[in-house]
């Protein structure tokens, strides 16, 4: 029973992240029919940017709050999402798709390999934003083990989720938002600045992943270059899984995936003998490959996710 | 109505004709060229292999798949399990050969890279079927998936050499091999792109329903093509293994994939000419930028490659989305325009 | 004739109905596009297909040429049951189509796209593709010969070479059928032929579609909104609105229906109305 909860803890915090992350993905996708591959790079840029902020704010004596900085690298992120909207994948708004998706992997592998270029592809250490400690409490009465930072990312996750609910249904942004993405072409005509939804789409996309990726620098204490790569790749998986364009899908898909995958790393079955040595399928190394696996028996069995709708081709 | 002997005429005509381009690439190029340009041209050529073969199914058919790596690495690694398994109890082989003496051994390497080919070509059925009926985007990343989950597999499996890779791949694929293998794939490229199945394949690229509504299966169309294009990128992964004695999983990643689309992209999607030429050019650069080493701020800007490539990329979409060669084909018929150009132009210098 | 020639004799007279629709019905969501509709067509005629914008007709078309599957009912096609087959397995059948937006290969030119569809008659693969040896030869100088006869039968064959899209309009649309005939149908679905000619196009094209079925055989099956060109070709014609057929027979039946020209009334310009 207490591993079961405490699997569900795990998967919860890594659902969190996943979540912020796949909303990006599903918000662009809806409005832009676009596979933002650089996506999970932003939350990498997200997660370098807080940790130069903190240092910076550490140099000027100013104690580097997890609510001081995480504003600070979702606002630069909002930032450069806007930038690469406006140089990349805007001038080829006319184009076929193929060419979109080319620009997008280009970027995406930019920033990978720029990254690792000026930086190296050495890890570093991700600065201490909260006062992190075991919540003692939780072991002693439920067995579950449970750190601070754990619940300040669900915590805040959530409150994120909530403000973008907030603003999708009740301000004209997210009103505008949700017209482009059902028909770009009728929301012009209504006097809808197509494009200016698109940029701020691809701010607040974006800012969610900075978050995210904050939140993964505090979790696993240590950032490099292409971190952004696997849950950036899963976080795309979740988006599929909820329904590509479906913005509660994509949090739903999030914290499913989130579940999944602790729940796979956590098998460890032994095969006996092969080849000489002991065989054990260990969940662990496959752990990159399932999000694929999952993605490719989503597209397979149900490509609209959870929550979407078939879209019917016209002839 | 062309008769037998007529064709058959044609036939040895140009049995000749290939014969001669292998002598000439494999046996003459080498000699003639300085040493140090050597290794990159024959990695360069290598890379023709597989490129011409994602050149079917990302350049012709029109679809785009990123794991192309992967299905090199299928081919490479099968091709170098069975010399390694093979070589040194049959022609007392180890991972210092590195020629071909005789029949024997010849054999054994077509086998080995036939095998290579056909093992890659598999997986690229299994793949297609279910995938190649999801758009655009999805497809893409879906055989961005199979990359990853090939090489996640490999990387976990001991017995091929795990993170390490696969070593001690005798280095018998020498110029002549690479050539041959070359001068064959452009060859049935080039027969592929003025036959039904090649007009098929456009049709798929340019309106699918429209193909469809012609008699033409679409679905039948496009897994072929991932077929045969898994295929020889396998033959070229098998050829990668044999010239540098070792294979490692790293290779069969996405970033690698991406290099081959960018070839196909650079000279141009659908282009055998164009996507020969970037190949050859994308190929031989690494090696041949150590050369530049002798200027310092030319080296600082291309330490990483990848770096360069992505921006190529993007600039190429942005400023030249169809390449350098677009669909244009370097042809028979082309150059007897151009003969003819020539010669205008030199009767009339002459009179004036 | 050699390998080319796949499809059965086309038939002249009609022995019954080469193509039927029995109670077709399409459903988008909960809107029927199309109703419960019954058809007849008969061999070797030219049968006509109107009605209001809107009224379901190009869903008709998808539905049997197998674009998009029927909800329920039966598309028969000779002895064949076409409802559930796929497109390009009805055209290897005999039936060919074109789009109310041409759907040509752009950049592909005029004698490939014709080409192209007649492709899959040339009866090899990827084996022969590759290898080009005789078979290859004689397959190839036969799908040559047929794509020049019929480039030349319908004044193409100076264009051979060029790109498709930069042909002016109206011998896009004559390509886009010329590039239909050249996989040998027995039924030939036109969806708005006429869209866009004018007046001289058009009697150009009521010429064309009579060679067709009088040189070929070809029962043609057609969409307009032109009433002139309906009227003037058509020796059948269904009527439909909102996916229901309300009325059916010949020229003059279905330009006194009342029904019909409540219909059309406030849909269409006072020319092309049913006079």
């Amino acid at each position: 029973m207490i591993f079961w909860l405490q699997q569900l803890a795990n998967g919860l915090t890594l659902g969190a992240m996943f979540a912020l992350i796949a909303l990006g993905y599903t918000m662009v996708y809806g409005v832009l029919k676009l596979i933002n591959f650089a996506h999970g790079d932003v939350l990498m840029v997200g997660a370098f940017v807080a940790m130069y902020a903190a240092l910076w704010a550490d140099h000027f004596g100013v104690p580097p709050y997890f609510v001081l900085i995480t504003p600070i690298a979702m606002g630069v992120c909002a930032l450069v999402g806007v930038v690469i909207e406006r140089v990349a994948y805007r001038p080829l708004r006319s184009a076929p798709r193929l060419a979109a998706l080319i620009t997008a992997i280009g970027v995406s592998l930019f920033l990978e390999s720029a990254g690792q270029w000026r930086l190296g592809a050495e890890p570093y250490g991700f600065p201490e934003l909260i006062a992190n400690h075991q919540l003692a409490w939780l072991k002693h009465s439920t067995g579950v083990h449970l750190m601070v930072c754990d619940v300040v990312i669900i915590g805040s996750t959530v409150a994120l989720l909530i403000g973008l609910q907030l603003i999708v249904r009740y301000t004209r942004f997210g009103k505008a938002m949700r017209a482009v993405s059902q028909d770009q072409a009728a929301a012009r005509l209504m006097g809808v600045a197509v494009d200016r939804v698109i940029m701020g789409t691809f701010a607040l996309g974006s800012a969610l992943a900075a978050a995210g990726g904050v939140m993964w620098g505090m979790k696993y204490g240590a950032i490099d270059p292409i971190m952004g790569l696997e849950p950036g790749l899963k976080a795309f998986v979740a988006a599929v899984v909820g329904g590509i364009g479906n913005i509660p899908g994509a949090m739903a898909g999030g914290f499913l995936m989130g579940i999944a995958e602790t729940l796979v790393v956590g098998i460890n079955v032994p095969l006996g003998t092969l080849w000489g040595s002991d065989y054990i399928l260990k969940g662990s190394d496959y752990r990159q490959a399932l999000g694929f696996l999952i993605l490719i028996l989503v597209l397979l069995l149900r490509p609209s996710g959870l929550f979407g709708r078939r879209q019917p081709d016209k002839v | 109505m062309p008769s037998p002997a007529r064709v058959l005429k044609a036939k040895i005509l140009g049995l000749l004709g290939l014969a001669a381009a292998v002598v000439l690439l494999g046996v003459a190029l080498p000699r003639v060229l300085p040493a140090f340009h050597q290794e990159p041209l024959a990695l360069g050529l290598i890379y023709v292999v597989i490129a011409l073969g994602l050149n079917i199914v990302n350049g012709q058919a029109g679809q785009f798949s990123i794991g192309h790596a992967a299905f090199a690495g299928i081919g490479g690694y099968t091709a170098g399990a069975i010399t390694t398994a093979f070589g040194p109890r049959l022609f007392e082989w180890s991972d210092q050969t590195v020629s071909l003496s005789g029949c024997g051994p010849t054999l054994l390497l077509c086998a080995a890279l036939l095998t290579g080919g056909l093992t890659a070509g598999l997986s690229g059925l299994l793949v297609g079927m279910p995938t190649l009926r999801l758009r655009g985007d999805y497809l893409a990343i879906a055989t961005l998936g199979f990359g990853e989950i090939v090489r996640v597999v490999i990387t976990n499996t001991p017995a091929l050499g795990g993170a390490l890779g696969m070593h001690g791949i005798p280095r018998v694929a020498s110029f002549p091999v690479i050539a041959t293998a070359v001068v064959l794939v452009i060859l049935v490229c080039r027969n592929i792109a003025t036959s039904v199945p090649g007009r098929c394949l456009v049709a798929v690229r340019e309106d699918e329903i429209a193909a469809e509504s012609l008699g033409i299966s679409t679905t039948r169309a496009k897994v072929s093509a991932m077929t045969l294009s898994a295929g020889i990128a396998g033959l070229g992964g098998g050829l990668l293994a044999h010239h540098l004695g070792t294979y490692n999983p790293v290779d069969c990643s996405w970033i690698k994939s991406v290099e081959f689309v960018l070839m196909v992209v650079l000279g141009g999607s659908g282009s055998i000419t164009g996507t020969t030429v970037a190949a050859v050019f994308l190929g031989m650069l690494p090696g041949e930028m150590l050369m530049l080493s002798q200027f310092p701020l030319l080296t600082k800007v291309t330490g990483n490659k990848m770096v360069l490539y992505s921006l190529l990329l993007i600039v190429l979409m942005l400023v030249r989305r169809q390449g350098i060669a677009g669909r244009w084909e370097l042809s028979l018929d082309w150059l007897r325009g151009l003969g003819g150009k020539l010669a205008a132009l030199l009767g009339g210098g002459a009179r004036g | 004739m050699g390998p080319l020639s796949h499809a059965a004799p086309p038939e002249r007279d009609g022995d019954g109905a080469l193509l039927q629709l029995r109670e077709v019905t399409r459903m988008f969501g909960g809107l029927a596009a199309v109703k419960d509709l019954d058809l007849a067509v008969p061999a070797g005629s030219i049968f006509g297909l109107i009605g209001p914008n809107g009224a379901g007709k190009t869903t008709v078309f998808n539905l049997i040429t197998g674009a998009n599957p029927a909800t329920s009912g039966h598309v028969l096609f000779g002895d064949h049951d076409i409802t559930t087959q796929p497109a390009y397995a009805i055209n290897r059948l005999g039936v060919a189509r074109t789009f109310q937006n041409t759907r040509l290969f752009k950049t592909v030119s005029v004698a490939d796209n014709v080409r192209t569809a007649a492709s899959w008659q040339a009866g090899y693969g990827w084996l022969h593709g590759v290898l080009q040896g005789l078979v290859y030869a004689r397959r190839e100088a036969d799908l040559n010969a047929t794509v020049m006869a019929l480039l030349e039968a319908f004044d193409l064959a100076d264009k051979a070479r060029e790109q498709a899209q930069s042909l002016p309009y109206g011998e896009q649309r004559r390509l886009e059928i010329v590039r239909a005939l050249a996989t040998r149908p027995r039924l030939l679905l036109l969806d708005e032929p006429a869209a866009g000619l004018n007046a001289t196009e058009t009697n150009e094209l009521m010429q064309l579609v009579h060679r067709i079925r009088d040189e070929r055989g070809v029962t043609i099956l057609l969409i307009e909104h032109d009433m002139r060109l309906v009227m003037g070709i058509c020796e059948q014609i269904a009527v439909l609105d909102h996916g229901i057929k309300i009325s059916e027979g010949g020229p003059a039946d279905v330009r006194g229906d009342p029904q019909v020209i409540a219909a059309y009334l406030g849909q269409q310009e006072p020319e092309h109305a049913p006079s």
